[in-house]
């Protein structure tokens, strides 16, 4: 799926994603494998390939586990899913955010909702390609905002003023 | 000037942390993250 760089709060480093569980959901999953990805795109809508939507050499793998167990236990809230490797994000580009899993148990349902545009492509665990669609998960980026030093050596005037 | 640099810390820590929601919820639309 891709977000849009307007969507986003400037640049951060991404330590965490959460999605929103659904109150029928069951409470857990377990997951073979799970892979999370993350890396840039030029543009607002991806097409049916997955590699073809990332900018060259900006796909980075922020999450590889097997036998990876995620617990929902309440519906309605959020639940985090943290990344083994933080991810930073320019704030310049768009987003995406790639989940890959070959199998598991469990039926973990979030909340999407309807972009109006294809802005994620779904498809078989390994295949090269899939089926565009406008629904992308209602989600919280979690991490830690840019605060650069010309910030800092603001915050520092006003404090000395 | 240890308040100072106290309190500046602090600051720092508050503007530091984020979590930014994309997109809302539409209870029409609960898909699967795994399963079926």
């Amino acid at each position: 799926m891709v977000v849009l760089s307007e969507e986003m709060d400037g640049a951060m480093e991404i330590d965490a994603i959460a999605l929103k569980r659904h109150p029928s959901s069951q409470p857990q999953a377990n997951f073979q494998q799970l892979t999370i990805s993350m890396g840039l795109c030029e543009t607002d809508t991806l097409s049916e390939n997955y590699e073809d939507n990332y900018i060259p050499g900006t796909k980075t793998t922020v999450l590889d586990a097997s036998g990876f167990t995620v617990n929902a236990p309440a519906g309605d809230e959020w639940f985090y899913v943290n990344l083994e490797e933080p991810y930073w994000y320019n704030g310049e580009d768009n987003l995406i955010l790639e989940f890959e899993w070959p199998g598991g148990s469990g039926s973990l349902y979030v909340y999407h909702w309807f972009t109006g545009e294809n802005r994620a492509v779904n498809g078989g665990y390994g295949s090269g390609s899939g089926y565009l669609e406008g629904n992308i998960p209602h989600m919280l980026l979690s991490g830690t905002l840019s605060f650069d030093q010309m910030t800092f050596g603001r915050i520092k005037t006003i404090l000395i003023q | 000037m240890l308040r100072t640099v106290l309190a500046l810390g602090l600051l720092a820590s508050a503007a530091l942390a984020a979590e930014v929601e994309i997109g809302t919820p539409d209870f029409q639309n609960s898909l699967p993250f795994c399963g079926d």
